[in-house]
């Protein structure tokens, strides 16, 4: 009884927080693009915006650079998952956390450090790569493929190696053994990271806006446009319907992958083997993605962070403690706006970590009613929508809903962490899932006939394995929070601002301080966000009974 | 063991209390009626003048920032019913007009002054207070046009002139608000503003997507860039030490403004503020902290601004009010005109 | 009083009008106080699922379960759930809780129970000493053979003496040797504790082992073939004959006949005798020996 008021609450808890921080602002911005003045339905502006050419090319240019930002994503990141989670050669664990880096850079930053290599008088000019859709599908991949790297490599290095070694013993060659067994059994880590990848390129703002020409522009810059520029909420309203149609065709499609080979694996010790001759390709293919496509643009923002005006120097770096650079006086230090984002990206976590942890035990519950079944699929599919609603949209929503309803709430920075959390959750719950999912339900089984009751089953089976998994969802958040600027900057008070919010004023400002400070800044963003997640993938608590 | 979920539930709830604890106002602040004022994302001034607003006033000060002043235009219509703050301060020439439209402000009470010839024409009861103004201006890189020994653009006109073919980046007009600003300069200088704008894509004339990247991604001198010409501000001179100027025949006024909203909780607060802003104090304040040129004729500019930043004497001025009925329809022909020109 | 009293059990998958496959189609079982009952079937028999609704892990859509006296399943009523039956299992692939020592693993049933830690202790050194482990005490339970898995899932039963284990093919990964080995000790402990238990198998010197009496599942019912003594090789059916591993006759179909052989098809396997017997498309019977 007691556990079913428990899961009862915990469900209560969850679809509030999601109604309240999502659902309701979301809703209410849709409803403004839906409703005409007397509140009537009104869809004629579905009618008009979709026999547009102008719309199909937006919808195209999106799904072409999405597409070609996850294939490039995966054609890296399986080889990186490779080598990088389940061969073992000194410095491998220095190349992982490298790889980890770029997933928490503000996008902004990366455009800028991205220009400076590719534009034509960057160390990569001579490609003529600068603002072109090649540009925006290498930094597409640049971000992406440490997602694929981790959660691919994740699973990998836990397959039985005695699968593929039988499969090599029957006669199958190296590719071979690699198609048939190995890859299918990756397939389910494939497809949800890469339905992870896709939703972040088909979604990207920031470096769409900065690396690529302001042409027709795709369908997230097109409801930025609409919704900022024009107030134009029916048209905007249109665009996010066919985001949300993006989002859940790639949920579906991660589903389809992941339920064909979903076979429950116990976890196991991860099986490394030595780096061996045989590995060439794939290490080849690793080494040029994480020094060309990850460390050069980084290298090249440092490089730029030092300069100043009489050569190289940690000036911009001194400014950002004193914050007396020229035409810049008072304010919020860059040291402050850390802190702020520190503290911010705290709750942010706190926040997203519970969530994150009630619904992915909703979720991965044993359903026993084909109802409560379905109820964990829609909220399976619903977690992912934050990552495909527009930022503008969620940052108005806040305002036309929960703002409206309560200034002083509003006013008091409360929202900031909890947009944080909205946005970070998808990522989070998908980091979790797996893990519980991992959980063969015979161990709990097992427990029940021993006598453990539900709550002790909790405690003591999933528990453990959700303790494994909090450590990097716990860097995860923490850093996605610290990098976040689309719904901060809607949200966050100008006296309390969040360093990435600091970064891009400092960049709206002219001077060579300035820019120097924005970059040196975005440096230490790096730095503290790849430092948090790095700590949080370190965590993984040994729980042994104390008998 | 029982409770567990719920438990935990309440206690990370608790904890949840580190930034927002900190943001809370002080104890002694609580006592204070507060006033809420909107700005644009750019708002930046000295603590010490706030707090010395704060002790005079009685007022303790809340500011949101939704963004520039298209935003903020946004959001004030958005929020017209219950408005969350109290005043506005920001909204530039371009979008007053339609805020004048919506009805949405009361009188501010105010003494202008010498700010008193910024006013917007359409503004028969006072609703908006000039704060602060400048210009956009195309700027130049004076070490690259020295060298080339070519001699600098002075008009829009010339920025079509082979001669100056691939030199100059804008910005695109429906995201940027400089980018904005140029476009309505070229519809009232030019007679056939389309014209112009072909000819000067056909230029090989750059649109890059903001400010910040045309400025430190495109510009030669600011940047790395290719372009010795960049759409930017009558102001942002004076942060180069000499190495840029503006092209003044190019500039076109801008001016900012404030307002008491409709409505509002604390209207008494948000005139005490629009006042604060109209002091010579803070009119000191606004070349260095927003790189904007004070209403008030008697402040003294900076050194660096007295010799670098120079305003255009007789700035390409906009009809404002047939700029509110056609921004839109504006800036959907230039999205036609540019997609086509360069697709 | 009986330690398992199953009567009338059915269960299928399915809600509402689209009732599904009926897994247990009326079953009946009776399990005497620290009697072993041997059951026997084909795979997908039901075997398996019959052991669950024992365990409260699956409930039965009608029929009555009484478990160790108290009745856990009936028509309409509430279930009591797996924790609360006084009846343990041994699964397949021992399940061992892979975060736990060996030791850790037999006293979770005792914490559960809330078994004082002193006593704890001593119980798990006890059983541990019973299933002959007692060195693996602090190992990891990853690190053990299948066979030494096999035991500790045995002890960690075994410590909260219950009155009824149930065995779902324990041995079936093991090899021939150490299946026989274990079987018998099996039988023992559980003789030694007086445990009641329902041992699934698919191997008839297995279940001939361990177990007092045998049944068979087959088409979701229960057929009692009698103590293991007493067993009647004409009494089987053809799938019996087939899973005790020959004895006794079945029937086949003469595929194929040479001077020198005879292809029999026997269910679904063919046999090939020394020496001409019949015509091909005969039905012939066939005795099979070990």
């Amino acid at each position: 009884m007691t556990l079913r008021i428990g899961w009862g609450a915990a469900l209560v808890t969850v679809i509030t927080f999601l109604t309240i921080f999502f659902a309701w602002p979301v809703g209410a911005m849709l409803l403004r693009g839906i409703l005409d003045d007397a509140g009537a339905l009104n869809l004629s502006a579905f009618g008009e915006v979709l026999t547009t050419t102008r719309t199909w090319q937006i919808v195209g240019h999106t799904l072409t650079m999405a597409v070609l930002g996850t294939i490039g994503s995966v054609v890296f990141g399986l080889p990186a998952a490779y080598i990088l989670y389940r061969t073992d050669f000194p410095g491998r664990t220095v190349l992982r956390s490298i790889t980890l880096v770029p997933f928490v850079l503000p996008t902004v930053v990366v455009g800028v450090a991205f220009r400076a290599l590719l534009g034509s008088n960057g160390p990569l000019g001579f490609l003529g790569m600068d603002q072109t859709t090649g540009a925006i599908v290498a930094a597409m991949v640049f971000f992406n493929i440490s997602l694929i790297a981790r959660q691919v490599g994740g699973l990998w290095q836990m397959l039985d190696p005695r699968t593929v070694e039988a499969a090599r013993s029957l006669g199958a060659s190296r590719a071979r053994a690699f198609c048939t067994i190995t890859l299918p059994a990756l397939t389910p880590a494939i497809g949800a990271s890469a339905g992870l990848v896709f939703l972040y390129c088909s979604t990207a703002y920031s470096l769409v806006r900065t690396l690529g020409s302001p042409g027709v522009g795709t369908i997230e810059t097109e409801v930025f446009r609409q919704t900022q520029t024009f107030l134009d909420l029916r048209t905007a309203a249109v665009f996010s319907a066919l985001q949300v149609v993006f989002v859940l065709a790639s949920v579906w499609l991660t589903q389809r992958l992941s339920h064909r080979a979903t076979t429950a694996l116990r976890l196991q010790h991860p099986v490394r083997q030595p780096l061996a001759r045989t590995d060439w390709f794939p290490f080849g293919v690793t080494m040029f993605a994480v020094v060309v496509i990850i460390l050069l643009p980084m290298i090249t923002l440092i490089e730029r962070s030092l300069i100043t005006n009489d050569g190289y120097g940690l000036d911009n770096y001194r400014l950002l403690v004193t914050s007396s650079g020229s035409g810049f006086a008072g304010g919020t230090t860059a040291a402050q706006a850390l802190e702020h984002s520190l503290k911010i990206a705290l709750d942010a976590t706190i926040i997203t970590l519970v969530a994150a942890m009630l619904i992915s035990l909703i979720i991965t519950r044993d359903a026993n009613h084909p109802v409560l079944a379905r109820g964990q699929r829609f909220l399976d599919t619903f977690i992912m929508l934050p990552m495909g609603v527009s930022s503008v949209t969620i940052g108005f929503g806040f305002l036309v809903s929960i703002h409206a309803v309560n200034p002083s709430l509003g006013q008091s920075g409360v929202l900031v962490p909890l947009a944080q959390a909205v946005v970070a959750l998808p990522l989070v719950v998908r980091t979790i899932i797996p893990v519980l999912a991992a959980v063969d339900p015979k161990q709990r089984q097992a427990a029940a006939v021993l006598g453990a009751s539900p709550t002790r089953i909790l405690a003591t089976i999933d528990a453990p394995y959700l303790l494994r998994a909090m450590g990097l969802a716990a860097g995860l958040s923490f850093s996605v929070a610290l990098g976040e600027f689309g719904a901060t900057s809607f949200l966050a008070s100008p006296d309390y601002q969040t360093l990435p919010v600091y970064i891009v004023r400092l960049l709206n400002r002219p001077g060579a301080d300035n820019f120097g400070m924005a970059l040196a800044a975005a440096v230490v963003l790096g730095i503290v966000a790849a430092i948090a997640l790095l700590i949080g993938d370190r965590i993984r608590p040994r729980i042994r009974s104390t008998r | 063991m029982k409770k567990s979920l719920p438990l935990l539930v309440a206690s990370a709830l608790a904890l949840t209390g580190c930034s927002i604890a900190d943001q809370a106002p002080d104890s002694a602040e609580e006592t204070q009626p507060t006033v809420t004022i909107m700005t644009h994302d750019s708002f930046n001034v000295p603590d010490e003048l706030i707090a010395a607003f704060e002790d005079e006033s009685g007022y303790s000060v809340s500011t949101t920032s939704p963004g520039d002043a298209v935003a903020m235009l946004n959001q004030l219509i958005l929020q017209q019913d219950n408005p969350t703050v109290d005043g506005v301060y920001g909204i530039d020439s371009y979008s007053a007009p339609e805020l004048l439209n919506h009805d949405m402000l009361t009188p501010h009470d105010a003494d202008l002054g010498s700010a008193e010839q910024y006013t917007v024409d359409a503004d028969t009861e006072d609703q908006l207070a000039p704060i602060d103004h400048g210009q956009v201006c195309v700027n130049i890189d004076n070490e690259w046009f020295d060298e080339a020994g070519i001699a600098p653009p002075e008009t829009l006109d010339d920025l079509t002139d082979p001669a100056y073919e691939g030199l100059f980046v804008t910005t695109d007009p429906t995201t940027s608000s400089p980018g904005l600003a140029f476009l309505v300069a070229t519809i009232t200088d030019q007679d056939d503003w389309q014209g112009y704008w072909q000819d000067l894509l056909a230029n090989g004339t750059k649109v890059a997507g903001s400010w910040s990247d045309a400025y430190y991604s495109d510009f030669s001198s600011a940047g790395d860039g290719d372009y010795p010409l960049v759409l930017s501000y009558s102001s942002s001179p004076s942060a180069e030490e000499g190495r840029t100027s503006s092209a003044l025949g190019t500039c076109t006024e801008q001016v900012e403004y404030a307002g008491v909203v409709d409505n509002a909780v604390n209207p008494d607060g948000a005139k005490a503020f629009i006042e604060f802003m109209l002091d010579t104090e803070f009119q000191s304040s606004l070349p260095e902290e927003m790189y904007m040129y004070p209403v008030n004729d008697e402040v003294a500019l900076p050194e660096a601004w007295e010799q670098h930043a120079d305003l255009a004497e007789e700035p390409i001025t906009a009809d404002l009010t047939e700029v509110a009925e056609n921004r839109e329809a504006w800036l959907h022909d230039w999205t036609d005109l540019y997609e086509n020109a360069t697709s | 009083m009986k330690a398992i009293n199953l009567t009338n059990v059915h269960l299928h998958y399915g809600t509402g009008h689209n009732l599904g496959d009926a897994v247990l189609n009326g079953a009946d079982l009776q399990v005497a106080e620290g009697e072993i009952v041997g059951l026997l079937g084909a795979s997908g028999a039901g075997k398996s699922t019959l052991l669950r609704v024992i365990a409260g892990l699956q409930q039965p859509s009608a029929g009555t379960v009484i478990v160790a006296g108290i009745t856990t399943d009936d028509d309409g009523m509430r279930p009591v759930p797996p924790h609360l039956r006084d009846c343990t299992m041994v699964f397949q692939d021992a399940q061992l809780f892979p975060h736990r020592t060996v030791a850790a693993n037999v006293a979770y049933g005792l914490e559960a129970a809330k078994v004082p830690r002193a006593q704890r202790r001593q119980r798990v050194a006890q059983v541990l000493e019973m299933v002959q482990i007692s060195e693996l005490a602090n190992r990891a339970v990853t690190a053990l053979s299948g066979g030494q898995a096999q035991r500790v899932a045995l002890a960690r039963c075994l410590a909260l003496n219950p009155a009824v284990i149930l065995f779902d093919e324990p041995l079936s990964a093991l090899d021939r040797g150490l299946r026989q080995t274990l079987a018998v000790d099996i039988r023992e402990l559980l003789k030694q504790t007086g445990t009641s238990a329902v041992y699934v198998t698919h191997d008839a010197d297995e279940a001939t082992t361990v177990a007092d009496r045998i049944a068979v599942v087959e088409d979701g019912k229960i057929v009692e073939l009698g103590p293991v003594g007493e067993l009647d090789s004409s009494a089987l059916t053809e799938s019996v004959t087939r899973l005790l591993g020959g004895i006794g006759e079945v029937s086949g179909r003469v595929t194929s006949v040479s001077e020198q052989s005879t292809t029999v098809e026997l269910i679904d396997q063919h046999v090939v005798l020394p020496g001409r017997h019949g015509a091909v498309g005969d039905t012939v019977m066939v005795q099979l020996r070990r």
